[in-house]
């Protein structure tokens, strides 16, 4: 994993070489608009930064499409809901819908019964590590990413290297059952009850640390 | 065949399904599409329903006394179907004795919990309002500043450096909670 390169985005996106994108000014007018009850400029915000919202933010957190569609669907509710009280403060819309996106799923995994590789404290902390000075949405974007990569990383460092490789290879890598399996060293009936044990090790990991979601 | 001391949690295949489909959501995100999307905002775009008329009112009240088990609507019907698609029957049993045991009460003793309820509540409420500070009602929704003895109540845990940890990761949670409240991010 780019874990150096996490830390790269995490030294710019504290402020130091981050530089605000041009549209800013006629995203604030959009903004201002969509404040004053059009919603096709509200539309046209949230056609412009939902993608992103939903594939790096929330799928990567919630682990299912249907949990991302939905808290993304809630969070739009609480856009429309709260627009009037957004207050400009120079850094575009985007952090400002990330930071309801984030509370939604926050809420969300705190319901769920489902696995998920993120606990609600893990979100509580993403959003403590604190809003950038003036990052672009695509700054973001790598950032959200990353963090959620690192996040697999880190817990794969916790079960046993084979079954990490496993999960690795067959999961992350999307190799073919029959390679791993040689890989490994097994025949692909047995690699198929490494890789379920390894499945396994990695909830039990997942259930030992404090916030993580496990159901 | 390799384990790790005792590895193995059960893990179910809804589990491990789940598991996998939260690893993928993470290596390989998957993109929401145009049409998908575009249904999410007219969603929220939309606008708020119209008042209902008497007609309307009288359809609602019908649907639920059905679903209450006291009369069939055909609305009724589809909601029965729907409940029975997702809720195991186990749950519905239960749900239904609970139902069946609250319409089971006289309707006075009802309403005679209903008021008692409220009251309290009332009670309860107008207490918090006269018990707050001023201020505070003047700024809902802020952190305001005040002492973190409490933190500290009991046994000292920790080096002075911790305890000055403890009390900046307060200080600043709150500081963020603030700024978002005027920010307008919604909770």
């Amino acid at each position: 994993m780019q874990l150096g390169a996490a830390r790269v985005l995490d030294v710019s996106i504290r402020g130091v070489s981050v530089v605000a994108a041009p549209e800013l000014e006629a995203e604030r007018a959009l903004i201002e608009r969509a404040r004053g009850g059009d919603r096709e400029a509200l539309g046209g915000l949230l056609r412009r930064h939902g993608p992103r919202l939903y594939r790096s933010v929330l799928l990567p957190r919630l682990g299912s499409k249907a949990a991302a569609e939905d808290a993304l669907s809630q969070t739009y509710l609480k856009v429309v809901e709260r627009l009037h009280a957004f207050d400009w403060q120079g850094v575009g819309f985007y952090p400002w819908l990330r930071t309801i996106a984030l509370h939604v799923a926050i809420d969300q995994l705190r319901r769920r019964k489902r696995e998920s590789l993120f606990g609600p404290e893990d979100l509580e902390r993403e959003i403590d590590a604190g809003a950038p000075e003036r990052a672009t949405p695509e700054l973001f974007e790598a950032h959200d990413l990353l963090r959620a990569k690192k996040r697999v990383t880190e817990l794969l460092e916790t079960i046993h290297p084979r079954y990490a490789l496993a999960i690795r290879l067959r999961v992350i890598e999307d190799r073919p059952r029959e390679a791993v399996a040689a890989e490994l060293g097994v025949s692909a009936a047995t690699f198929d009850v490494v890789l379920h044990r390894a499945m396994a090790a990695l909830k039990k990991a997942m259930a030992a640390q404090p916030g993580t979601g496990t159901g | 065949m390799m384990r790790d001391d005792d590895d193995t949690l059960p893990l179910d295949p809804s589990e491990e399904a789940e598991l996998l489909e939260a690893l993928n959501a993470v290596v390989r995100p998957d993109v929401l599409t145009e049409s998908r999307h575009q249904r999410l905002i007219d969603l929220a775009l939309q606008e708020p329903p119209a008042e209902p008329d008497e007609a309307e009112l009288a359809e609602a009240e019908a649907l639920r006394k059905a679903l209450e088990s006291r009369g069939e609507v055909p609305e009724a019907s589809l909601a029965r179907a729907l409940r029975h698609a997702v809720l195991p029957a186990s749950e519905l049993e239960s749900k239904g004795a609970a139902q069946r045991a609250l319409t089971a009460l006289p309707r006075s003793r009802v309403a005679l919990i209903a008021v008692a309820t409220t009251t309290v509540l009332s009670l309860a409420a107008a207490l918090a309002l006269v018990l707050s500070p001023a201020e505070q009602q003047a700024v809902p929704g802020l952190a305001e500043s005040r002492s973190l003895s409490p933190l500290f109540a009991g046994a000292q845990v920790g080096s002075e450096s911790e305890r000055l940890d403890r009390i900046v990761s307060v200080r600043s949670r709150e500081l963020r909670d603030n700024r978002f409240a005027r920010w307008g991010v919604p909770r």
